[in-house]
């Protein structure tokens, strides 16, 4: 017996309507109405477990349908038993909440803006800061610990820099802004931006400028539109991550 | 509407073509709903998800102060060029350098290659 894949809630009026569009595992995707709220599923009769190619098919449905109306993404591998259990316990229960959060993203999207540090580059850039770590290499382990200790510190140092020179620029014009701790030994910045889907282009712009200064030493990476997941909050019934 | 930039500029990737950058949000965040399973995620092949922040640790710092000294070394040789390397009295210190200096060519050409294999992995 199928179950089925929930990929996010969006309002009826404005839901896309996939014609033959396939989702995870390649199963054609339906909507799932009730009232003013549809849900975009599809069956799914396989266990999911996180493949590279069901966490697209998961981003490519929530893409499409973003492009229509607000989306309320389900978190990647939300399972419901049957057709009942999403008209009832999601779209039905929790109507007014879903239709609350709703309206308050619509016209709303998040962007993403990460970068990594090249390692010679920005060692260079913390030597030129600190010019006591360019001595000749220290004899002792405990000397050499240390140094490496201080170029770690320079490198956290380079970090805020460089993410608060990007919030300076980006803040004002974000409707809000997420700052996640950058991931690896080289991350530099992970940062989500809501903004007007209106304004993407400025701010696409405004992303330009704003890292042109450490396209020499960062890899700078700019994903986007993507449903608000890391802005909404509602905590009635269901429960919202992080 | 990004299609139309140079290349040299930041471009907005759609979701699905950047997912390794917004895998923490598609997996972490959004609605979850407590009636409905959510898949264990036992098999994900994104070892990306693994590579977390980093408490820094005695192998960091050693691997860092090894980083510095190899740019300083490399600065220090192009800033004397090669005929002071090898000219002179510096001759046992110079080859001691230059060595280290292909060592370091060889260790970044290594990082070269995992980055290459990362991105195939994408």
């Amino acid at each position: 017996v199928p179950q089925v894949y929930v990929y996010g809630v969006a309002p009826s009026e404005r839901c896309w309507r996939p014609d033959g569009d396939e989702g995870v595992h390649g199963a054609p995707l339906r909507v799932l109405e009730h009232g003013p709220l549809a849900a975009l599923v599809s069956d799914v009769e396989a266990e999911v477990v996180g493949r590279r190619r069901e966490l697209r098919a998961h981003t490519a449905v929530l893409e499409e349908a973003l492009d229509r109306s607000p989306v309320l993404p389900a978190r990647f591998g939300t399972v419901a038993p049957d057709e009942d259990a999403v008209l009832d316990q999601l779209l039905r229960e929790r109507q007014d909440e879903l239709l609350r959060v709703l309206a308050a993203i619509d016209g709303l999207v998040e962007v993403r803006l990460s970068g990594s540090y090249d390692e010679d580059a920005v060692l260079q850039e913390v030597l030129r800061r600190h010019p006591a770590l360019a001595g000749p290499p220290p004899s002792s382990i405990q000397a050499r610990m240390d140094r490496g200790r201080r170029v770690v510190e320079g490198i956290d140092e380079q970090r805020r820099l460089d993410e608060q020179a990007v919030l300076e620029h980006l803040t004002p014009l974000a409707e809000e802004v997420r700052a996640d701790p950058p991931r690896g030994e080289l991350g530099a910045f992970a940062l989500s931006f809501l903004v007007p889907r209106s304004d993407l282009d400025a701010f696409d712009a405004a992303v330009r400028a704003a890292t042109a200064p450490l396209e020499a030493r960062a890899r700078l990476r700019y994903v986007g539109p993507l449903p608000p997941a890391s802005f909404v909050a509602v905590d009635v019934g269901a429960r919202w991550g992080s | 509407m990004t299609a139309m930039m140079t290349s040299d500029t930041l471009v907005r990737s759609r979701p699905s073509s950047g997912l390794a950058e917004v895998l923490d949000i598609i997996l972490d965040r959004g609605l979850v709903i407590d009636a409905f399973v959510r898949v264990s995620l036992v098999g994900i092949e994104l070892l990306t998800i693994d590579a977390r922040i980093v408490v820094a640790s005695v192998d960091t710092y050693l691997r860092f102060a090894e980083a510095v000294d190899r740019l300083n070394i490399r600065a220090k040789s192009e800033a004397m060029g090669i005929d002071d390397l090898f000219g002179g009295g510096g001759g046992v210190s110079g080859a001691v350098e230059s060595g280290l200096h292909s060592v370091g060519d060889k260790l970044t050409g290594e990082d070269r290659e995992e980055e290459a294999e990362e991105a195939d992995r994408e």
